[in-house]
């Protein structure tokens, strides 16, 4: 009854005319954002925090959600009509779409991609919905021992999944967040660490900054200086794809749907690896007639690709809301705004901020929608912007940048941060190591520290071995842990 | 640069023509052995430096509840991993094809390719446009009937720069770059300003 009650007051919320306009703000945003080459998700959501500082809490969570909604969807455009995928995650779109463009069916290819995001979005929120509560109660059981193992499995499992074939990097880049994160007065004993007498520093590292630098600045100085002229649209033609051909496609997308929720419920996995793996079994599974069509224009390859990538968006909130481990970057970016405006994410969401979770499931259906709507209205537009050089655009990142980092916690600090570690996620990248690992242990970095002192002030009197059988959730999760660091090693290591 | 990210987009299309696991951000493509290997050095550095300033915390009560305890891990831990980097290239690649050092000249040349040399350059601007623009402190107020304009270091500094800028890399005549620079540096300073209340830099 009290949930009842509680989802009709968020929903009233939701549903106001100024919220449907912030959304479909940030839906727009994303979409154009998206579909720019070279513009990704991460991007879009780590600069735009800045914008969100000046928004009330519900108005901030809407306009994020939107972002995130649109912007996933947006780089489907530029790979179906120009063979430039706007975000990675839409290579498996931009191999089927563009042959298909090329056929001059670059419109069907594009309202396939959009129905199939669609559903991918629902899938995404139904699964959300359906597991959040069974995973809050099991994360209502763990202790400090049991979150600082989590953390460290978070950002070992993020390291892994980032870096594809040299895992030993993603940690790498993970275990340097954790270093960062350390910086600043020490939560327990009030000690001052790895401060070097600045005093700035003794306040710690805020890691909005650290994420705009990484995934606004890094971006920046990887795409400008490029030289790549712009390309020439498909023709977009006949939009809305026919109601018979997609159900065709609904098992496709069923399985897709599930495999990118799971994929984006893993820290560290996101649209990428989602649409990747599942435009992959979606081969291996498709019937022979459509399997030749793979590679050569097959629009249940786009289905499959897009659903995963949009079902990714409801998985990676599953495990920012409920243990406040973000899903993937775009993911951590959520997490940044939701915590400026006071909102504890974690196991006592729901006793700490009563409704607000309602309030996400409603904001994340109504971007659905305003998605659907807005993709058909701007695939038009959009062609049109690809005419525009990147070199004209790069640069009017540059003021967002540096005003999204400033208006964090007005401090001058904070812009001098976002440049460091822009320079330094360019040299990173240079050097192969992935930076979502670095933004996630930055974030977990202070839970660890935390929980395991506490853990082991709790632990001071008690056997080693009585640890491990009285805490058996604590136990699985350091043969998790193990498994994560074996696997990596080993098993990839020789692949 | 640009052959980099078209080899991204190349080995992310090789992965899925051959069902292969390259991860969410790849990275592999950009690497080389030297690379790896100057990687694992200052890494491993990096790691016993932090596991003795960790030491060096002290412990103002309990071991278990030191404020270097995790942190000297991480360190530990690091520099593990970086021995293990180095360990792996040299398995993949040798070590032969590890030290190998490029020649004075091809450093120079791959050095000043032209894009390099612009990545270099835009680092050089963008550190510059931060530090002048953390020196202002200016927020003038011209008020009308209607409405306040206002006139803040961010625009004064914004706009050259993003005009500067524009015409490095867009290459267009100075009339577009100063209405595209002034454009847009006015817009974002009205939205951010204005519509979401948002304090901007350099306006005191």
């Amino acid at each position: 009854m009290f949930e009842i009650h509680e989802i009709l007051s968020q929903a009233a919320i939701a549903f106001q005319l100024w919220m449907l306009w912030v959304c479909l703000l940030g839906v727009t945003l994303g979409i154009i954002w998206g579909a720019m080459p070279g513009l990704s998700t991460t991007m879009a959501m780590a600069l735009l925090i800045g914008l969100s500082t000046g928004m009330s809490q519900h108005v901030a969570i809407m306009f994020m959600l939107g972002v995130y909604t649109g912007s996933v969807f947006g780089g489907a455009i530029s790979a179906v009509l120009i063979n430039i995928p706007g975000t990675p995650d839409a290579v498996p779109t931009m191999i089927e779409g563009h042959k298909l463009a090329q056929q001059g069916q670059g419109g069907l290819a594009l309202g396939t991609a959009i129905m199939a995001s669609f559903m991918g979005n629902w899938i995404g929120i139904v699964l959300l919905i359906a597991f959040i509560p069974a995973i809050l109660f099991l994360a209502l059981q763990f202790r400090s021992w049991e979150m600082f193992l989590l953390s460290m499995w978070g950002i070992a499992i993020c390291g892994s999944m980032a870096a594809g074939d040299m895992p030993i990097k993603g940690w790498i880049s993970g275990w340097i967040g954790l270093m960062i994160s350390f910086v600043g007065v020490d939560a327990i004993h009030g000690v001052t660490r790895f401060t070097f007498g600045i005093r700035t520093l003794e306040d710690g590292i805020s890691y909005v900054p650290l994420l705009i630098g990484l995934f606004g600045l890094t971006e920046i100085l990887k795409v400008l200086p490029q030289n790549s002229p712009p390309k020439i649209p498909s023709e977009v033609g006949k939009i809305i794809p026919p109601l018979k051909k997609l159900i065709g496609y609904s098992r496709a997308a069923f399985r897709s749907g599930i495999i990118g929720t799971i994929i984006g419920a893993i820290p560290g996995a996101g649209a990428n690896v989602a649409s990747f793996l599942s435009y992959d079994i979606g081969r291996r599974r498709a019937k022979a007639q459509e399997r030749k069509r793979w590679g050569k224009g097959s629009y249940e390859a786009i289905v499959c690709a897009e659903v995963a990538n949009n079902a990714n968006i409801g998985g990676s909130m599953l495990p920012t809301l409920t243990l406040g481990i973000p899903g993937n970057a775009a993911a951590a970016a959520i997490l940044a705004a939701l915590e400026m405006k006071n909102v504890v994410v974690g196991p006592t969401i729901q006793t700490e901020n009563p409704g607000i979770i309602f309030f996400i499931y409603i904001g994340l259906i109504i971007a659905n929608f305003l998605m659907y709507g807005m993709a058909i209205a701007l695939i038009k537009p959009c062609v049109k912007l690809f005419s525009l050089p990147r070199t004209l655009l790069m640069p009017l990142i540059i003021p967002i940048c540096v005003m999204g980092s400033f208006a964090v916690s007005l401090s001058y600090f904070d812009v001098y941060l976002m440049l460091i570690s822009g320079i330094v996620g360019y040299i990173l990248h240079c050097f192969g190591f992935p930076l979502a690992p670095m933004v996630l242990a930055v974030i977990l970095g202070p839970l660890a520290d935390e929980n395991l002192r506490r853990a082991l002030m709790v632990f001071e009197d008690q056997e080693w071995w009585t640890v491990i059988i009285d805490r058996p959730i604590g136990t699985i999760l350091i043969i998790i842990v193990i498994y994560t660091f074996y696997d990596g090693i080993f098993r990839r290591g020789k692949e | 640069m640009a052959e980099q990210n078209k080899s991204r987009i190349d080995a992310d299309i090789e992965s899925l023509e051959q069902g292969v696991f390259t991860g969410e951000e790849g990275g592999g493509e950009r690497s080389s052995p030297q690379k790896d290997f100057i990687a694992s050095i200052i890494i491993a550095l990096f790691g016993l430096i932090t596991m003795y300033t960790s030491v060096k915390l002290g412990s103002p009560a309990d071991l278990s509840t030191a404020p270097g305890l995790l942190p000297f891990f991480t360190g530990a831990s690091l520099t593990l991993m970086a021995i293990g980097l180095f360990i792996k290239t040299k398995r993949r690649y040798g070590i032969e094809e590890m030290l190998k050092s490029k020649s004075l000249k091809s450093f120079k040349d791959s050095f000043l390719n032209t894009e390099s040399r612009r990545t270099l350059m835009l680092m050089i601007i963008v550190g510059t446009y931060v530090f002048v623009l953390g020196q202002m402190d200016l927020d003038l107020r011209f008020k009308t009937n209607f409405y306040t304009f206002r006139f803040s270091g961010f625009e004064l500094i914004s706009i050259p720069f993003v005009y500067f800028i524009l015409r490095y890399f867009w290459r267009s005549n100075v009339l577009n770059c100063f209405l595209v620079a002034t454009g847009i540096v006015v817009s974002l300073a009205i939205i951010f300003r204005d519509g979401f209340q948002i304090l901007l830099p350099g306006s005191g």
